[in-house]
């Protein structure tokens, strides 16, 4: 599966595969994610209704006509559902490559480097893994406004260390490796070394977390707009949640559909996180008994 | 490592914390666009009181005067007035923590105790279907967004079959003392509680249970079963000893995310704890006080993650015999 062990590419991509598709969770949750993924896509070519016409009477019980019935506005559940995949998914993966990045590029420099680089970023590494991440977003998105861009790049920027630390890890023990040493005796600058020999090699196992942490940036996203800190111009299942709540004495519908959703979509990439890890950690594996 | 070098290390470490913390609330403050008096005032304040808080932060002097006054107006306990409440931050976030804390601590002992059972049970039928389902449900579990399972059990448990009040922590109108009074708060956080235990049972579950799959196939388990141990006392003995740490640790380094699942849950069901608290101040822009539960539950977590940490390894034998031996 190494890129310098000389595989074909085609035929690691298969070995993966093979093994991957015996977690019967991760082959669930890939194609429930591809569902969803296409939902995003294409939920304007969908034959539903305009998520914010207010045509329809308010507070109808789900019905053939409106599958999740209709909100407080009168506003057709099903198609602000459908088009919240769009937000979600913007700011899971947003934040997710956000942090990501800022992991493997701050985690990289770290391991390869080592000494001072090595202890400031790993001090700031364990200091940023304790502060409460969803207090400190909050803040920012309170005092700074709650565009969709903004809270993309804060949840990156409060998330990255977990990924800091295992990139961290895989380049301490590849450094010492054949292959990047007879890169430093043929003189490559480091910036290659690091780019193009290192990086590829060891962000195997980021992939997995990486997953993971599209999932919690969907919960994150969900959790501010719950409180009124999502972007007001987008249609977010977690502010769907707060305005139904205050309805669930009388029309349960509002705040339940966009819930599922969030459980539906957050679940899947937790399965295929959770899959990618076992498959990746021998450990965890079966044995042959 | 010596274990004085070490208790040194993680002090240090729990002050640069808090400094950091201090550090990213003053950037934060004073990188918005716009007034930062006005920030550190709220946005319900008047002309005057901006003015007054402009002058008691220095916020008026260049930056790193401004630094030095904000890091120790803090030091001192001031961690700002709240001006929609009329009362100091740190003393509205007091009253409320205790009331906090009692969700909180009840449901993460539940769900440490309901997680490792399950994990005990999945890891010594490791692979087989139950232990497949029981983790798959478990990562949907983890799945749920905390406030949103709170209100599906509102409708299944309040609204549906009308068993259990939804909102508050006492019935308002019973006015009761003593035992029922005990009784009265006991119904009305049974809700609450067992949401929080809910979404938490997975984090314990999945830690406790890869550590088990992970001690059983450790070399010293495999020899003690090779020279014939038997399989119960095998697992009471070393396995489960082992691995019972890592889901200890959990709890330290988890705490911040069950605090905010717990502001969340309290909002759903009317729990008079933080949670309304930080409701209230999003919605009148009360920056300090949103500030203040920053602050403070970052700090809260620090001190956990450290008094933890040092537990470990006081608990841990395996780093007690390598203290002994230096």
């Amino acid at each position: 599966m190494k890129v310098h062990e000389n595989k074909n590419l085609l035929e690691s991509v298969r070995d993966f595969w093979n093994k991957y598709k015996k977690n019967k969770g991760g082959v669930i949750g890939l194609y429930s994610l591809l569902i969803i993924l296409l939902v995003a896509v294409v939920v304007p070519f969908l034959p539903i209704y305009d998520p914010n016409s207010i045509q329809f009477g308010s507070f109808m019980p789900p019905s053939l006509a409106h599958l999740f019935g209709t909100d407080e506005l009168g506003r057709d559940v099903l198609s602000r559902v459908l088009w919240g995949t769009r937000t979600s998914l913007s700011v899971g993966f947003g934040a997710a490559l956000v942090s990501s990045l800022a992991g493997i590029i701050l985690g990289s420099i770290a391991g390869y480097f080592g000494g001072l680089f090595d202890e400031v970023i790993s001090r700031i590494t364990e200091i940023f893994l304790m502060i409460p991440a969803f207090f400190l977003i909050l803040l920012i998105a309170s005092i700074y406004g709650s565009s969709i861009y903004y809270v993309i790049l804060v949840i990156g920027l409060t998330t990255w260390p977990s990924t800091a630390r295992i990139i961290r890890a895989q380049t301490l023990s590849l450094k010492e490796r054949e292959f990047i040493y007879a890169q430093k005796v043929i003189g490559s600058s480091a910036s290659r070394v690091l780019f193009i020999h290192l990086i590829p090699n060891a962000i195997q196992p980021v992939i997995a977390n990486s997953i993971l942490q599209v999932a919690s940036a969907i919960l994150l996203e969900a959790g501010l707009s719950f409180l009124g800190l999502g972007d007001p111009n987008l249609i977010s299942w977690g502010k769907m949640i707060y305005n139904g709540s205050i309805y669930i004495f009388s029309s349960w519908w509002i705040a339940f559909f966009p819930g599922l959703a969030i459980v539906i979509t957050v679940a899947s990439l937790n399965m295929i996180g959770d899959a990618l890890a076992t498959v990746l950690n021998p450990r965890l594996e079966e044995r042959g008994a | 490592m010596g274990w004085k070098e070490y208790l040194l290390r993680r002090i240090i470490q729990l002050f640069f914390i808090v400094f950091i913390v201090l550090i990213l609330n003053f950037l934060i403050i004073n990188l918005a666009p716009g007034d930062p008096a006005s920030i550190m005032a709220g946005e319900l304040a008047t002309k005057e009181y901006i003015e007054a808080v402009r002058q008691k932060w220095g916020l008026n002097k260049p930056i790193y005067e401004r630094l030095i006054s904000y890091v120790s107006n803090v030091v001192h306990g001031d961690f700002g007035y709240s001006f929609t409440y009329s009362q100091s931050v740190l003393s509205l976030i007091a009253e409320r923590i205790p009331i906090t804390l009692m969700l909180t601590l009840t449901s993460s002992i539940l769900a440490f105790v309901i997680g490792l059972l399950l994990a005990v049970r999945s890891a010594q039928n490791a692979f087989s279907k139950e232990d497949i389902i029981v983790s798959n449900a478990m990562l949907v579990l983890y799945s749920v967004p905390s406030f949103w399972l709170g209100l599906v059990l509102i409708g299944v448990f309040g609204v549906g079959l009308r068993l259990l009040p939804t909102s508050g922590m006492t019935d308002v109108r019973a006015a009761n003392t003593g035992l029922l009074l005990a009784i009265d708060i006991l119904i009305h956080s049974i809700l609450p509680i067992s949401t929080l235990t809910a979404i938490q049972i997975p984090v314990y579950y999945k830690i406790a249970r890869n550590s088990i799959v992970e001690q059983s196939s450790e070399d010293y388990a495999l020899t003690f079963t090779m020279a014939g141990m038997n399989r119960s006392d095998l697992f009471r003995k070393y396995i489960l000893r082992n691995s019972l740490l890592p889901p200890v640790t959990v709890f330290a380094l988890h705490l911040g995310y069950i605090l905010s699942g717990a502001v969340l849950v309290e909002i759903v069901f009317g729990w008079p704890g933080m949670g309304r608290l930080l409701l209230g101040a999003v919605y009148s822009r009360d920056y300090p006080l949103i500030m203040g539960i920053y602050l403070i539950t970052s700090i809260t977590v620090a001190f956990a993650n450290f008094f933890v940490d040092i537990l470990y390894v006081l608990l841990d034998p395996r780093v007690k015999y390598t203290n002994e031996s230096s």
